[in-house]
C-alpha cells in the first residue's frame, strides 16, 4: 500500500496533467512539444477529418503516456538514490522497488506501443513514410531529454 | 526507436556510470579509513566496469538483432515483434541491475554509519 499510494498520486496527477492538453476533437493546445512538428505533418497531410482526430489522438496519448514514462523513471531513480543512502536499508527494499518499478515499465511500455501502432494503422501507405520520420524525430528529441535523468 | 528508449536509462550517460559521483569518490579517502577506503574504492571501479561491459554487450545485441535496430517506419510489422525483442532485453537488464543493486550494497557495508552518513551528505563550501 506503501508503494501503491505515491504510484497511484503520481498516475492521478499526470492523468490529470496529461488530458489538460486535451480537447475535445482530440487536437491538442500544448505548447513547445516535440510532438507538434508531427502533429502538424498530420494537419497538412490527413484530409479525412475523422482520421486526422483519430491520429492526433494516437499523438497525445503516446506523448502523454512517455510524459508519464519519464516521470515515473525519475520518481524511481530518486527512490533508488534515496534507499542506497539509507545506511539500514534492506535488500528487500531496493527488490520491491525494482519490481514496482518493472510492472509500471512494462504496462507503459504496452500503451506506448498500442498509441503508436494506431498511429500507424491510421496512416495510408503514402503518408506513414512522411509520418513515420517526423514520429522517430519527437521520439529522438523526447528521448535525449530522457538521458538526462540519471540513477 | 522506442526500443532505445526503453534501454537509453540504463546505458552510459543514461546513469550507468553515473552511479558514483566524482565528489563521492573523492571523498572517500577524506572520510573513510585508509585500508577500508582502498576496498571500497577498488570495489567501486569492478562495479564500474561491470556496468561497462553490460552497456556494451546491449550496444552489441541492439546492433546484431535487425529488429531491435530497427526503426518504427517500415521493419517492424507488429506489436508482438517489438514486445518480444523488448522482453529479450529485459532478462539481462534485470539480472545487472540485481548485481548493481547488491555490488552496491557491498560497498555501502565497508563504512561505517558515521563514513556513510559523511559521504551521502557533502560537505557546504
Amino acid at each position: 500500500m506503501k508503494i501503491l499510494v505515491p504510484w497511484l498520486m503520481l498516475t492521478l496527477g499526470l492523468v490529470l496533467s496529461g488530458c489538460a492538453h486535451l480537447t475535445n476533437d482530440g487536437e491538442t493546445n500544448k505548447q513547445q512539444s516535440h510532438f507538434d512538428p508531427l502533429r502538424s505533418e498530420i494537419g497538412s497531410l490527413v484530409a479525412d477529418d475523422s482520421r486526422r482526430k483519430q491520429m492526433i489522438k494516437s499523438v497525445d496519448l503516446l506523448e502523454h503516456y512517455l510524459d508519464i514514462y519519464q516521470a515515473t523513471t525519475a520518481q524511481y531513480h530518486q527512490r533508488l538514490k534515496t534507499l542506497y543512502a539509507e545506511y539500514d536499508s534492506e535488500r528487500s527494499e531496493f527488490g520491491v522497488a525494482i519490481e514496482n518499478y518493472e510492472t509500471q515499465r512494462i504496462d507503459l511500455k504496452k500503451a506506448l506501443l498500442k498509441a503508436h501502432f494506431e498511429l500507424k494503422a491510421a496512416a495510408a501507405v503514402d503518408e506513414w513514410s512522411v509520418l513515420s520520420e517526423a514520429e522517430q524525430t519527437a521520439l529522438n528529441a523526447f528521448s535525449e531529454q530522457f538521458s538526462g535523468l540519471e540513477l | 526507436m522506442l526500443i532505445a528508449l526503453f534501454t537509453a536509462w540504463f546505458l552510459v550517460g543514461g546513469g550507468g556510470t553515473n552511479l558514483f559521483s566524482e565528489g563521492f569518490i573523492n571523498r572517500i579517502d577524506e572520510v573513510v579509513a585508509a585500508d577500508r577506503a582502498a576496498v571500497m574504492t577498488s570495489k567501486i571501479e569492478v562495479l564500474n566496469e561491470k556496468i561497462q561491459s553490460y552497456n556494451e554487450i546491449l550496444l552489441e545485441k541492439r546492433k546484431r538483432n535487425p529488429l531491435l535496430n530497427a526503426d518504427t517506419s517500415s521493419s517492424l510489422s507488429s506489436n508482438d515483434d517489438i514486445a518480444m525483442a523488448l522482453e529479450s532485453i529485459d532478462a539481462d537488464r534485470r539480472e545487472t541491475l540485481n548485481i548493481v543493486i547488491d555490488s552496491m550494497l557491498e560497498i555501502r557495508a565497508i563504512s561505517t554509519r558515521q563514513e556513510w552518513n559523511a559521504l551521502m551528505v557533502p560537505k557546504q563550501p
